[in-house]
This record gives C-alpha cells, sequence and structure tokens, in this order.
C-alpha cells in the first residue's frame, strides 16, 4: 500500500528542479514510475513529494538532427523507443536492449531515463549507451549538465546525478560508418526477467570492436580490455581472448538469481557469442 | 465408440467465454457492499518464537478501527484431515509470517497503520528449518502437543515426534524381492517448497450478522468443506454458516479447505453487521496460503536382468511446515501411488510428514503424484540404462496392465497406460535410446527426447460426494444447480454440456449460478480432478430425473404411453410422429390436459453420486481391494535442446497422451492438457520457494520466483486415449491434475539422454545444469 506524498506535474525544467531542491531528500521524479512505484508500495522509499516530468518539454520523443546524431528525451517510454525507425535503422543495439526489459505492459511505461537514472547493475538499455557512448544531459541547479555515459554510473543505484538534478535527454553520437550490434542476455526465463549476465558487442566497419557488460560488476562496464585484442585480429583465438578478458573484468555477486561463479563463466561465453554475432552481422551487410 | 450423441464430444464453447473475456464476471475481490471494513493481519517476525506479549490496546484506541483480535482471542484449532491450526498465533509463532493479530477498519490506510501500533513481544526459539534434522530424536518439536489433536482415521501421527503422519506399505517380501534381483539401483531425489501462482490471490469477505448467521464469501474450491471445518471448530450448527463462492481465479489446490477466510471470523464476531474483507496481497499469496510442500525421497529397486522389477523400497519425508491439517494427506497420496504405473511384487514404503518451522503446506495440482513421479519416472530410466535397455522397452515390461496390482494390492482392470505409452512415443517420434548421447567436440547444442508416465487417483474421503438439482423455468430454460466451482477448468461447461445431453434441451438454455452453501446441491469439494466425474454422474441423474417427469407429462399432454414420448432440442415430441411436439416450455410446470386441468407440477431432477465400494487401507500394510475411486493414467514425450555452454534447457516440443475414460468437451480437455504441460515446465525448470537461515521466504514475489512466461511454451501435441471408467459418466475420469505430473521427469530425461547428467533436485536451472555437465 502506498504512504500518503504529493504529487505535482512539473511544467517546466526549472520548476521540476526547483520543486526537487526544495523537497531535499524527501523528494523523488517521476517519469514511468516502474520502478519508483515498486520500491514505493515496498515502502523502501518513502517521498513526501513526487516530481513528474512527463510534461517537461524536450523529455519526451526522438529527434533525428543531421550529422549530430540522435537526441532522445528521458521520459520517452521504451516502446516508442523500440519502434522508432532512426533509433532501428542506426541504433539497432539500443532498441534491441530496450526491448528485452520487463514486459510489454511495462516498456509501454518505463522510460530510457528512467532505466539509466534507476543505476541498476542490471540496467538493459546500459550497454548499448556505453557502446554508442551517449551523452547524459542533465538539469540541475547549476543548469545544463553533459556526462558522457561511461562517467554516469556510480554503483548500484548510484549515479552522477547531482542533488535536485534529473536526466533530460540521452544523446546518441552520430555513427558515420556501418556497424552491427548484439545484446545478449541471459536470464532464468527467456522473457520478463532480470539479466543474470548480459554483454553487448558493437562491431564498426573500421574494424573496431565494442564490448560491454550488464549485471557482473557495480554498474554496467566497458571492457576496453578485451576490445584492444580484438583491434587487429578477429580470428576465433583472438575473440576467445577477448571474452576470457571480458570475464576477469567482470566482478559479480552472488545473490538469488545466480551465483557469482555462473556469472563469471556466463560472462565469458556470452561474450565469444556476442561478438561472434556482431562481426557475422557486420559482414552480412550491417545497419 | 459409444452411442450417437449431441453434446458430449463436441466442442461447445465454453459458458463463461463472453463474461470473461468483458470482464463482467464477478469474484471475491469484486465485491463490496455497505458498511464494509477492510482487514490488513499483523505477521509473526521469527520462525518459531513464544508470544510474550502482545498488546492491541494503541490499536483499538486508533480511530476507524472497528475490531482488533488476536490468538487468545480465537484460540480454536481447525483442519481437514488433522485439526492442529489456530487462524491466528496462539502462545507460538510457528513460521515467519503466521498471523499474530487482525485489524477491520474502515479504509486499508487505517488498518494498516494500526498494525504498526500493535506491539508484540517475541522469545525465539530454536527454528525447526532441516527436514531430516526435525525427524531426529531430540529434535525441538514444532507440535508438543500433536498427541491431542483430533484426526481422520486415515491419518496415523507419531505423538512426541515431528511426525504428523506415517503412512506405509508393506507388500508382499521386499527382502525376498532383493534377493531375487540381478540389479538393484538406488538414489536420492529432492523436490523444494512450490507456490500455486493463481492470477486471482485468495480474498474473502465474512459478515456475522445480528441473528448470529455468519456469512462467508470466498474465493474457494470448498465452499462446503469450509462450512463443515468451521462448524465442527466453532460447535455451531450448520445452518449458522453460509458460504458463497463467485467464480474462482485459479486455484490448484490453494483454495482448497479452510485458508485465510478463518483469519475473518473473530474479526467479523467483533464487527457485528460489518462486511469485513481481506484481499491478499502477492506476498502472503505466496507464503501465507498453502505452498506445495518439499520433499526429500530415497528410492531402491530391484530388477531382473530380463528387465522385470522384483522390489522396490521407498522412502519418502515432506516438509510439512508449521501446520499440516491438509499436508497429511499429501503424504498419504504419495503412499499409495508410490508404484507409479508398474505391476511391482513387492514393495516397502514409508511416506512421512515431518513438522517444520516453514510456510503451512497443502494441497497442489496432483499433490503427492508430481513429487513422487519426479523420482519415480528418473528412476526407471536410470535403471533402463543400467541395464542397456530402451526406457520405453523397458516400461512397457513393467507397466501395469490387466490383473496387475498396485501398491495397495489393488488388482487393476481397462488399464490404459501401455496405450498412452505407446502414443506419446509415436507422437515425438521416439527412437530406441540405450544411453547418454554422446557430444561431439565443438558442439554448443544438442537436442533429445525424453519420457514419463504417471498415474493418479482421487485423494479423498471414501465418501466424498456430489449432487444435483435440475430446475426448469417456465420457459424451458434450465437451471443446474451444482456447487462445483469454475476454477477456469471449464466444470461449468462440461456439466451443462452433461445435462443438455440428458435432458434433451439446448446447451445455451442452461444456467449455472455461483455456489451457495445454504441453496445450492451439496459438492464436498472442486478437488482431485473429481468434477466431471463424481459430479458429473449427479447431474446426469438429476438431468434423467427431469426428463422422467417430463416424459411423464407429455404422455398425458398426448394421451399416448410415456415410452412413446422423447425429448431433444428444447422440444418434447411423440416418437415417430414429428407433427406432434411442443417446446419443453409447454411442459415444464406440468400439463394443461385437452379439460383444460392440470397435471403433474414444475420439474425438479434430483441426482447424487458417491463413489461405492471404496474400502480403507489397513493401518499396517496401505492394502485395500479398492483404496481409491479411480486411477487416470498419462504418458508425456519431450524433445529438449540443451545449451551445453549455458547450461539453459529449452523444451521444443510436449507429446501428451492421457487416457480419458471419454471426452466431454474436446477443446476443453486440450487446453486443460496444454495448461498443465506449461506449468509442470515451469515447476521443471524454474520453480522454488527459497528460505534464508531463519526460515525466511526470500522470493515472495514473481522478481525472483520465476515461472514459465509465453516464450516458454513448447509445441504441443495432445492426444487421449478413451478406455472407459466403469462409474464415470460416458466412461470419463478426471485429467485435471494429472497433465502436469510427468513433464519435470521427461525433462530430466532427456537432459540424461542429451549430455549424460541427471539433476536430482528440482528445478533444473541453467546454473544446476551448467555445474552437472561440468562435473561430467
Amino acid at each position: 500500500m502506498l504512504l500518503p506524498f504529493d504529487y505535482v506535474r512539473a511544467r517546466s525544467r526549472e520548476e521540476a528542479v526547483d520543486l526537487a531542491l526544495r523537497a531535499g531528500a524527501d523528494g523523488k521524479f517521476l517519469a514511468g514510475g516502474t520502478d519508483l512505484l515498486v520500491r514505493m508500495h515496498d515502502r523502501q522509499l518513502r517521498p513526501q513529494m513526487v516530481i513528474d516530468l512527463k510534461g517537461v518539454s524536450g523529455l519526451q520523443g526522438v529527434s533525428c538532427c543531421d550529422g549530430e546524431g540522435l537526441v532522445i528525451g528521458a521520459a520517452t517510454p521504451l516502446n516508442r523507443l523500440i519502434r522508432d525507425e532512426a533509433v532501428r535503422s542506426k541504433y539497432g543495439l539500443l532498441a534491441e536492449a530496450a526491448h528485452t526489459v520487463g514486459s510489454l505492459q511495462i516498456r509501454n511505461r518505463a522510460s530510457l531515463g528512467g532505466n539509466i537514472s534507476n543505476a541498476s547493475p542490471a540496467a538493459d538499455t546500459a550497454p548499448a549507451l556505453l557502446l554508442y557512448e551517449a551523452e547524459i544531459v542533465t538539469w540541475g541547479a547549476s543548469g545544463r549538465r553533459e556526462i558522457p555515459v561511461g562517467e554516469f554510473f556510480k554503483g548500484p543505484g548510484a549515479t552522477a546525478l547531482a542533488e535536485g538534478e534529473f536526466v533530460s535527454q540521452i544523446r546518441l553520437p552520430v555513427l558515420k560508418e556501418r556497424s552491427y550490434g548484439v545484446y545478449l542476455k541471459l536470464g532464468r526465463t527467456s522473457a520478463v526477467d532480470l539479466a543474470i549476465a548480459s554483454v553487448a558487442a558493437l562491431a564498426l566497419e573500421g574494424g573496431e570492436v565494442r564490448i560491454a557488460l550488464g549485471a557482473v560488476a557495480p554498474t554496467p562496464i566497458r571492457v576496453k580490455e578485451a576490445e584492444a585484442i580484438l583491434r587487429s585480429r578477429k580470428d576465433e583465438g583472438a575473440i576467445r581472448e577477448a571474452a576470457a578478458a571480458a570475464r576477469r573484468r567482470a566482478a559479480p555477486i552472488s545473490d538469488i538469481r545466480a551465483s557469482k561463479e555462473y556469472r563469471l563463466e556466463m560472462t565469458e561465453v556470452l561474450a565469444a557469442r556476442a561478438i561472434e554475432q556482431a562481426l557475422a552481422g557486420l559482414a552480412a551487410g550491417g545497419r | 465408440m459409444a452411442e450417437k450423441t449431441t453434446y458430449i464430444g463436441t466442442a461447445v464453447v465454453r459458458s463463461d467465454a463472453l463474461e470473461k473475456v468483458t470482464g463482467a464476471a464477478r469474484y471475491a475481490g469484486d465485491l463490496k457492499f455497505d458498511r464494509m471494513l477492510y482487514v490488513k493481519l499483523l505477521r509473526g517476525k521469527y520462525a518459531h518464537a513464544r508470544l510474550v506479549r502482545v498488546d492491541a490496546s494503541k490499536a483499538r484506541k486508533l480511530p476507524g478501527v472497528k475490531a482488533v483480535v488476536t490468538g487468545t482471542d480465537f484460540p480454536y484449532r481447525m483442519g481437514l484431515y488433522l485439526v492442529d491450526r489456530t487462524p491466528y498465533a496462539v502462545e507460538k509463532v510457528r513460521y515467519y509470517g503466521e498471523p499474530v493479530a487482525g485489524v477491520a477498519a474502515v479504509s486499508p490506510e487505517v488498518a494498516e497503520e494500526a498494525l504498526g501500533l500493535i506491539e508484540v513481544e517475541y522469545e525465539e526459539l530454536p527454528p525447526v528449518l532441516d527436514l531430516l534434522e526435525a525427524i531426529k530424536p531430540g529434535s525441538p518439536l514444532v507440535h508438543p502437543e500433536l498427541h491431542e489433536y483430533e484426526h481422520v482415521p486415515a491419518i496415523f501421527p507419531v505423538p512426541h515426534t515431528n511426525i504428523s503422519n506415517h503412512f506405509k506399505i508393506r507388500k508382499g517380501d521386499v527382502e525376498k524381492g532383493f534377493a531375487e534381483a540381478d540389479l538393484i539401483v538406488e538414489d536420492t531425489y529432492y523436490v523444494p517448497h512450490i507456490q500455486h501462482s493463481p492470477l486471482e490471490p485468495h480474498a474473502a469477505v465474512a459478515l456475522y450478522d445480528r441473528e448470529g448467521k455468519l456469512t462467508i464469501w470466498a474465493s474457494s474450491q470448498s465452499p462446503f468443506a469450509m462450512r463443515k471445518i468451521l462448524s465442527q471448530s466453532l460447535r455451531w450448527p450448520m445452518n449458522r454458516i453460509r458460504v458463497i463462492g463467485p467464480y474462482v481465479g485459479g486455484g490448484f489446490g490453494g483454495k482448497a479447505g479452510l485458508n485465510v477466510e478463518a483469519t475473518l471470523v473473530p474479526l467479523a464476531m467483533k464487527a457485528v453487521g460489518h462486511p469485513v474483507k481481506l484481499v491478499c496481497t502477492r506476498e502472503e499469496e505466496f507464503r501465507d496460503t498453502f505452498v506445495r510442500q518439499g520433499m526429500w525421497c530415497r528410492l531402491k529397486t530391484g530388477v531382473k536382468r530380463n528387465g522385470r522389477i522384483t522390489a522396490q523400497e521407498f522412502e519418502m519425508y515432506w516438509d510439512g511446515g508449521a501446520y499440516t491439517e491438509y499436508g497429511v494427506n499429501v503424504t498419504r497420496a504419495a503412499g499409495y501411488s508410490s508404484a507409479g504405473v508398474y505391476d511391482i511384487p513387492n514393495m516397502k514404503t514409508d511416506s512421512y510428514c515431518v513438522y517444520t518451522n516453514k510456510p503451512v503446506g497443502g494441497p497442489l495440482r496432483g499433490f503427492g503424484h508430481g513429487e513422487n513421479h519426479w523420482a519415480i519416472e528418473q528412476h526407471m530410466d536410470q535403471i533402463a540404462h543400467r541395464l542397456g535397455m530402451d526406457p520405453v522397452e523397458f516400461r512397457m515390461i513393467n507397466l501395469q496392465r490387466e490383473g496387475s496390482t498396485n501398491a495397495t494390492g489393488q488388482v487393476l482392470h481397462n488399464v490404459g497406460i501401455g496405450k498412452c505409452l505407446e502414443e506419446a512415443a509415436r507422437l515425438i517420434g521416439w527412437t530406441k535410446v540405450t544411453g547418454p548421447g554422446k557430444i561431439e567436440p565443438g558442439v554448443k547444442k544438442v537436442r533429445a527426447k525424453g519420457i514419463a508416465c504417471m498415474t493418479k487417483a482421487p485423494a479423498m474421503p471414501n465418501d466424498a460426494a456430489s449432487t444435483a438439482i435440475v430446475k426448469l423455468n417456465d420457459d424451458g430454460t434450465v437451471v443446474l444447480n451444482i456447487s462445483a466451482q469454475e476454477l477456469g477448468q471449464g466444470a461449468f461447461t462440461v456439466l451443462s454440456q452433461i445435462c443438455a445431453e440428458e435432458l434433451g434441451v439446448r446447451y445455451e438454455d442452461i444456467r449455472i449460478y455461483p455456489v451457495d452453501t445454504d441453496h445450492g446441491a451439496y459438492e464436498w469439494q472442486t478437488v482431485a480432478s473429481r468434477i466431471t466425474y463424481s459430479c458429473g454422474r449427479a447431474v446426469m441423474e438429476a438431468a434423467r430425473d427431469a426428463k422422467r417427469q417430463l416424459c411423464d407429462h407429455a404422455s398425458r399432454y398426448f394421451g399416448v404411453p410415456a415410452g412413446d414420448v422423447d425429448v431433444a432440442d428444447g422440444r418434447v415430441f411423440v416418437k415417430g410422429d414429428p407433427s406432434r411436439r411442443v417446446p419443453v416450455a409447454t411442459l415444464a410446470l406440468g400439463a394443461t390436459l385437452p379439460d383444460f386441468s392440470g397435471y403433474g407440477g414444475p420439474i425438479v431432477g434430483r441426482g447424487k453420486f458417491i463413489p461405492e465400494g471404496i474400502v480403507a487401507m489397513d493401518a499396517e500394510t496401505g492394502q485395500s481391494p479398492k483404496p481409491v475411486a479411480n486411477w487416470t493414467y498419462g504418458a508425456q514425450a519431450v524433445e529438449i535442446e540443451l545449451d551445453l555452454e549455458l547450461g539453459k534447457i529449452e523444451v521444443k516440443k510436449v507429446a501428451a497422451v492421457y487416457d480419458a475414460g471419454r471426452v466431454i468437451n474436446p477443446v476443453t480437455a486440450a487446453a486443460q492438457v496444454e495448461g498443465g504441460v506449461v506449468q509442470g515446465l515451469s515447476i521443471g525448470l524454474f520453480e522454488e520457494m527459497k528460505f534464508d537461515e531463519r526460515g525466511r521466504l526470500l522470493n515472495p514475489s514473481y522478481v525472483d520466483y520465476k515461472i514459465a512466461t509465453a516464450a516458454e511454451i513448447p509445441e504441443m501435441l495432445v492426444s487421449f486415449v478413451e478406455v472407459p471408467q466403469e462409474d464415470g459418466p460416458y466412461g470419463a475420469r478426471g485429467i485435471g491434475e494429472h497433465v502436469m505430473v510427468p513433464t519435470p521427469p521427461a525433462i530430466a530425461n532427456a537432459l540424461f539422454h542429451a549430455a549424460g547428467v541427471r539433476v536430482k533436485r528440482l528445478p533444473m536451472t541453467s546454473e544446476s545444469v551448467r555445474w552437472a555437465l561440468k562435473q561430467e
């Protein structure tokens, strides 16, 4: 059961920040609410004020600026993202990853900004954002900031956001070359589950292969050591070495979903598969 | 195939389909009344603790609170088979989550706030959490008073221990049997606690009125059994208790007997004239309603080189939880069916129900059988492989057939398992297997097939009965008054089909209304796959009785002998003379004769059924010439794809064949099978309640208690064998529970064929399979 709280629908970025600063620790931003409401029901969170961001301008939808990549409003529901032609054609890995979040009904509400602000180590969209080298646009007391996604996650549930600050947009830099991305998520069931381990791989026409991991460290992480191995060689041996490097970077925990040992092994298995499939996808034409 | 029928064997549309797809169907949670209060329960914070002090005085003073009760206010023990359970903890809490107090208030928010004002002081006691420790001498006792508890004669508690039932089979001479064997195979198996996961959580409303009458509206499989338990425990005449049962949104056994409803009774009695309502949260649904108890077992079988089984020794230990009022019967069911589908001349079975400080064990779809078949059906494959025989061939040698005896010594007739097994093997494309598949280096995924059989009998008292009343309305439409529950299984549809067939009216003209113990025909419980079989027979008889009356009216009306008239498609007619016919309406309230005088009167047909000739099993040997009403057999074959690196099993295809005796509705029957297969698959691969070292449930939500999703549903080939059940309607017998029993062992057997490994502990998660593969 929910405890009483004030619900305020912010009309502008400035108002949202102002309300949040005044509420302090008792305030919470709301987009889709699929994480927030569950925690409020369970009394893990007891905010006095919930500030709805969905009406703030610039927080909805996907806009494409020529030569400048893609700008995604933070409150854009995942299903809208998944169906967006610009996302699908150029940033397919993000659409694929977003599609593995929760269920269809959840994805009608859950937002991209919420998925990353929640900062779960298992956030499904995070590895894709790491590989596209997204910039996280935020608004706070000191106005607008751009934070590289690699510096955004600080630990389980912890981000670079300051008090009163929220994510307003996610900017994906332009990707001039062809690419092919693969997101492999191992859950207990094939759908509607949290990742035990996940690996994203993005093969770029220029020869670069980028790799990121989810659910096997305090934050989603990019594995440059594995990427370095694949810079010059892409044979079976190199893939194996890169997968082993991914495993070495993983620092998972044991919990109710899986043991640390299983997560480590699966990181290596999934990494090898993701790299192989990404390379094969690129060879077959890419996106 | 039997005589020509109109509705039997026909895929009529479900009678509740429209109501349910439009959302018009009403469930207990939908009910709202004037002056209604909301109930919240305070739940214990220890697995085992003495209640030193429970002080609810502050809660009572909170504005909006109308009633507060604690255990000492209502210390009545209740139970269907063993009377060991109080609605609220008295003196001790025996599992983490047991109700300590209840509050009824004007809003759920006030009720919740009041819970926070109740002060409880505990003195922690050593919890009994390990099943095998609990049976050791010197273990702390969960119920030191066990020897004082009342129970039905078929239950055998062991006083001053944690064993609340010890069921025994002693058949033939096992020592001699093992001495004759060329090979003895022994192994252990485990099933964890699981939950039913109904769509609709438990919900109930209770009203105690100024005349002293208690009315309960509940999401229940057992309105009549609930009335009986309350009446016995409170020593109230049954006419002071009325139970009304709207549609049930899934039961699977979890809504059998008396459940959360008991906690409402004392609150209703304190808040006279106020209906008090409780809807369980999902967390409560997981932990505080019945769970399927865990079970650890050891199975040992002796076999000749030619494949014939000579002896079996089976020990089962059930993790019964804090109260085993219903769980004791699970233990018994698993005992009497411990031969599975096999003819075993010498048997020794010991099935122990053990108290632990865990959630309360109770019935879950096919109880006892899903658990013991997990062991038996893997064991059969293990023996076959040790003998170098194909598992289907090995089973064929040992299957029960005409004249065989089962564990209870019952001599069997018309046994359909051979046909089921053959057909399941054919549908899956079985080819002879004589051992684990060889995995070629570099291969990452392998496919393999596995098979398992099952049999189950309804676990119920010998006198579990049904009645039916068929009332004709003025216009010839029909009220079918029965008290079977529609749980989603299609009972109302099938019973209406039987009524229409026998009475000669249109299926669409028959209505069944929600169960009401004051006005409805008696029904024991909607459990044990017994409704089509038992209630179906009562309906058949009631419809025939009504038809006899109709024909009597017609005989006078047309002036012909009663044997010369018949009823079909809602019309009464003189046989062979199509011009002489009238709608049923003309004769429903009686016949108006040519001189305008009346004859007969409104038609009410009456029918009843009790399975006859069931003889109690011997207390020491479990032997009986007819221990149960009937046995239903079936077989399932599966094809899996195993991802060797991940350890992940994907079930690609399932062939399921059951001996339904006679299929009344092919679509609802197939749907039952499909639902059962998916539930079986889910139990096989995903489901497990996990507890910490203090007995707290770690996964009381679907975040971490996983059930199969639509993405896991395999291709399903469903087929029926029809060997008639002697006393079933048109030869029909129940299949509702059976259909999920053999899925897990069939998958386990396929896993062995794929990679030569077994996970003898459910569920077969990717991680557990991966470790098994690594050990290999």
